[in-house]
């Protein structure tokens, strides 16, 4: 039997070299100072993002520029699940699974505009992900479908093979894409937890406490924006929530989501647990659409710095653990969101001080 | 070289205020002044001081010259450096001009960069169609042929949007479309009644020439993506000059604010001060006695006269040295005043390597690769630094000149002893072959020679920390402490003991009477440090505390540090065993090779293959092995007997000063 040292020996010191890199402070401020998104380009140049900068020069796309950086990520994941062997190895496939669902979620999405609304696709395939992340999906069958049993059989003998098939051409006409996206979310997140309850005492412990409040906040996120913003019905929210966790299973959720959606207070919801989200609901919120969503808007920003504090308390627990295997993934994605974001920025030409304010 | 830190001067100047930009220029330009801030002054002197708003903000030139370094390196261009700056050239900073220059120059970029994405994606839409051809999924495409009877024109407009090839060969129109569109594509061709040609051979022939219109296209979208990646280069060629100018001017402006941010001002005068080497010093009073036509007071201190202990420190090394004197500050900066240890790292590091990594074909490869790598970055200078950087290359050719002086003298090339060795046969010893009669027999031997080469290092660790003490005047530490005489007599005597156990054939410890005296003599010494200097600060009127915590921490300490002296020097002499143990290492690993190239079934092919590839691997690893372990025992063994590393670099504002 390996010892956690000889599991993780290797991987975290590999994985905290490459940490250190991530988390330099100069390229936020060095992007966001650049004049133009050429500039930033240079700026990329400099702190080793050769790849994505190359694609820059021979493309001058920024959207390709943002799928060449998730494809670093993603081969630098796989890097990092070969280092390790069974549950834990598992649970790293379970977080690659995660990037590759939304990739086939946008080649569905693609399918969607071009099969039902008649949009052509023209060169927007180009900026999907068609080589393979962990499952053989036949992304090419799926752009091209000219029916829904097309992406089926793209999916086919996959994961997400039965995640679809209780789907047909007609109800996706009818209801939109909606509820497929949330199934196939739904079972990424049920093989994550399915792996987490596998791992070991201390590798369990860590791993189920970020999962858990990763699926509280996504709950409170779903809870407000469909619940509070959208007033679906009780029995959709139901559908939509994750079933894990404690904000799933607490009474004043239960009441909240029974109660008529016009009806529904968010500061019932949220005073107690999250003390902290009391200035996002103290006030009360009118009618007004715009500051509906600021606040909605807020409210995310909010879990998001709370969801990266416990990822950096990975960093300073139990050295030998799968801690900091998950906490680099987070810094991986957020590290990608960031140059994205502020790529995004530069191109449509936002003043600096306003991207810092959307940051 | 000199064998100690350079001598340096504290310079204080009041120039007048009207001269005080020529005097920075002055000062920028000789590049040998480390200021200090002026704070040692009576308040009420201070007070009547004030410092100066910078023309422009330093962040905010810092920040412009840096757009053009993200511009120049997107483009490809090497990024300006302190070799092309010219205080003559300083201009008026007009930051905002600057930057209207570099916003019209990046959108100008951005503008062609945005037609190139519009012809990346058409080459992608196009791409898609001709991947599928060529892997042969013909079911994600569609050929049509046929003819309409309308404005084709029109026809080809509502086609636009959807991936799609359209030929017109006499009347007749194909069309090569992704059947994804296919739906869409015929409401728009039924639109213009199209007809379907049921003519074999005219769908066969305009299918094969639909899809080398798909072909041309490409090759021409290709040939417009390369016209606009020549466009680029040639506009930022075109505009490069005035970039590297406004670059140099910015650089020299954000200088001349870092030089005026240490200044003071009166009414009429600027006061400024700093640190310069000797050798420098009267030319920078000169250039600021030219600079301000005279009217100036200048002011210079030797460094003995003024009681600061942040005296910056300038090493001068000679080129030869300068891969040691990396090795040196990466560890630390000496005191002022001490000996300047570069001279002995080069000798100690290429001595430990020799005897770790004694082999006249192995050092000769290393001479090869440093040599090849020096040339490169010789010719050309604007290449980045790969694993083998500048520093490391430079220091390969050195390691493999003392590779090769260790192989002549323990007669090893490539692990074969061609011929005889000048000290020893290193192969013979190890494989117990030796002859008779030579001084060394058998690896003890060696073991021996790498012990005794350790303590050698060691007593000039402690020679030099004592010639450091005598220059610093601490007297106390130079009888009392650990690394001073008393420590080097307890040592002295700890060696005496250990030789004469050997000697014995591990059989008796010596039982002479002064050894019992000196070990007392040397304890005593060291309980004794910390009450002398508790009676010497007093007497400095420096705060001291309490005499009583003083002697019981005296008392506490005591055992331990005769502890730590007794571990610590036997510790630092038993680790130069690995100086032996990588040299024994690597013959053995030779040897291995040697055998496995000789082992049965191996044809002369194979052997030597194998000979090729474990030289290889011996190099590669044993050659970085010994080269991290001679470092380890410089800083670990060496330094720590003299090197405090508590020196402050001396940093002048110049030119040269580092960019971010």
């Amino acid at each position: 039997m390996s010892s956690s040292v000889n599991t993780y020996g290797f991987i975290n010191a590999k994985l905290r070299g490459k940490i250190g890199k991530i988390r330099n402070p100069r390229l936020q401020d060095d992007l966001l100072k650049a004049g133009s998104l050429v500039e930033a380009i240079g700026v990329l140049k400099e702190y080793g993002y050769d790849h994505a900068a190359e694609v820059y020069d021979k493309t001058g796309d920024m959207q390709l520029v943002e799928l060449s950086l998730l494809n670093d990520e993603i081969e630098d994941l796989k890097g990092v699940q070969k280092y390790l062997k069974g549950y834990p190895k598992e649970l790293i496939i379970c977080l690659l699974t995660r990037i590759e669902a939304e990739n086939l979620k946008n080649s569905i999405r693609l399918w969607y505009s071009s099969a039902i609304h008649k949009r052509p696709i023209s060169y927007r395939s180009s900026y999907i992900i068609k080589s393979k992340i962990v499952n053989d999906i036949n992304y090419s069958k799926i752009i091209n479908a000219i029916t829904f049993d097309n992406i089926k059989e793209g999916v086919k003998q996959t994961f997400y093979e039965k995640v679809l098939q209780p789907f047909t051409l007609e109800n996706i006409e009818r209801d939109g894409l909606f509820w497929l996206e949330v199934a196939i979310d739904s079972a990424v997140v049920d093989y994550i937890y399915n792996t987490t309850i596998k791992l070991k005492k201390d590798d369990y412990k860590i791993a189920m406490k970020l999962f858990e409040m990763e699926i509280d906040l996504k709950n409170i996120i779903i809870l407000i924006r469909y619940g509070w913003y959208h007033q679906e019905e009780s029995g959709n929210l139901n559908k939509i929530l994750y079933p894990y966790s404690k904000v799933y299973k607490d009474s004043a959720t239960k009441t909240y989501i029974n109660t008529t959606p016009k009806n529904r207070n968010i500061d019932t919801l949220l005073k107690g647990k999250y003390s902290n989200l009391s200035s996002f609901v103290n006030e009360s919120i009118a009618d007004n659409k715009i500051r509906r969503i600021n606040k909605i808007r807020d409210l995310e920003k909010y879990l998001y710095k709370q969801k990266g504090k416990l990822f950096e308390n990975c960093l300073g627990g139990k050295p030998f653990t799968i801690g900091t295997a998950l906490a680099y993934f987070f810094l991986r994605e957020q590290q990608y969101s960031l140059i994205c974001g502020i790529l995004g920025s530069k191109y449509y030409g936002a003043d600096t001080e306003d991207i810092k304010g959307l940051m | 070289m000199s064998l100690f830190t350079e001598n340096m001067r504290l310079l204080t100047a009041v120039v007048i205020e009207n001269k005080s930009d020529e005097v920075v220029k002055s000062l920028l330009k000789i590049g040998a002044l480390d200021f200090v801030q002026i704070t040692n002054l009576p308040p009420e002197q201070l007070a009547k001081l004030s410092k100066k708003r910078p023309n422009s903000d330093r962040l905010s030139i810092e920040d412009t010259r840096r757009r053009i370094d993200n511009l120049l390196r997107q483009s490809g261009r090497p990024i300006p450096n302190s070799s092309l700056l010219k205080v003559e050239d300083m201009q008026y900073l007009d930051i905002k001009t600057y930057r209207k220059i570099l916003d019209e120059f990046s959108s100008s970029i951005s503008e062609i960069k945005e037609q190139q994405k519009k012809l990346n994606q058409d080459f992608e839409i196009l791409n898609e169609i001709k991947h599928y051809i060529n892997i042969n999924k013909r079911e994600f495409i569609e050929i049509r042929v046929g003819q309409i009877n309308s404005n084709i024109e029109k026809m080809k407009k509502m086609l636009a949007e959807y991936s799609l090839i359209l030929l017109e060969k006499d009347d007749n129109i194909a069309t090569l479309s992704l059947k994804r569109d296919s739906a869409n594509i015929s409401q728009v061709l039924d639109m213009y009644r199209w007809e379907e040609l049921d003519d074999k051979n005219i769908q066969q022939k305009l299918s094969l020439e639909v899809i080398e219109e798909l072909n041309k296209k490409l090759d021409y979208i290709n040939e417009e993506k390369d016209k606009l990646a020549i466009l680029i280069q040639e506009k930022i060629q075109e505009k490069e000059p005035e970039l590297i100018r406004i670059w140099c001017n910015l650089r020299l402006h954000e200088l001349s604010d870092q030089i005026r941010s240490y200044f003071k001002y009166t009414k009429n005068t600027t006061l400024f001060s700093g640190w310069v080497p000797d050798k420098f010093a009267d030319e920078v009073a000169s250039a600021i006695y030219t600079a301000s036509e005279g009217q100036c007071i200048i002011d210079q201190s030797e460094a003995r006269d003024v009681k600061s202990k942040n005296i910056p420190v300038e090493v001068k090394t000679p080129k030869f040295f300068k891969p040691f004197e990396k090795m040196v500050k990466n560890y630390g900066t000496p005191e002022y005043g001490t000996i300047n240890p570069t001279w002995f790292v080069a000798i100690a590091y290429l001595s430990m390597f020799m005897l770790m990594f004694a082999d006249l074909g192995q050092g000769f490869v290393l001479l090869l690769i440093g040599l090849f790598q020096t040339y490169s970055y010789n010719k050309n200078p604007m290449k980045p630094d790969g694993m083998l950087n500048r520093n490391v290359s430079v220091l390969l050719i050195y390691l493999g000149i003392s590779s090769m002086i260790g192989g002549v003298l323990f007669g090893s090339t490539f692990g074969f002893s061609i011929f005889p060795a000048l000290w020893f046969n290193y192969h013979s010893v190890v494989n117990g072959t030796a002859a008779l009669g030579t001084p060394v027999q058998n690896v003890y031997d060696i073991l021996g020679i790498a012990i005794k080469y350790g303590i050698a290092i060691v007593f000039i660790g402690l020679i030099i920390n004592w010639i450091n003490l005598i220059k610093k005047g601490n007297f106390i530490d130079l009888v009392f402490s650990r690394q001073g005489l008393s420590g080097a007599m307890m040592y002295s005597v700890g060696i005496y003991i250990g030789t004469s156990y050997i000697s014995s054939g591990y059989k008796s410890f010596p039982s002479d009477n002064w050894i019992f005296t000196l070990l007392i003599i040397g304890a005593v010494s060291l309980l004794l440090k910390e009450p002398l200097e508790y009676f010497k600060h007093k007497k400095e009127g420096k705060n001291v505390g309490r005499f009583s915590t003083m002697i019981t921490k005296s008392i506490m300490m005591w055992p331990i540090e005769l502890l730590e002296t007794f571990t610590g020097y036997m510790s630092n002499t038993l680790s130069f065993m690995r100086v032996a143990g990588l040299g024994i290492a690597h013959v053995s690993l030779m040897g291995a090779f040697e055998v496995l190239a000789e082992g049965p079934g191996m044809t002369s092919v194979f052997g030597i293959i194998i000979l090729i590839l474990g030289n290889l691997l011996v190099i590669a690893l044993e050659g970085l092995s010994a080269g991290i372990q001679a470092l380890r025992l410089n800083y670990y063994e060496f330094f720590t007997k003299f090197f405090t590393g508590k020196g402050i670099a001396y940093s002048p504002v110049s030119l040269r000063s580092t960019e971010r």
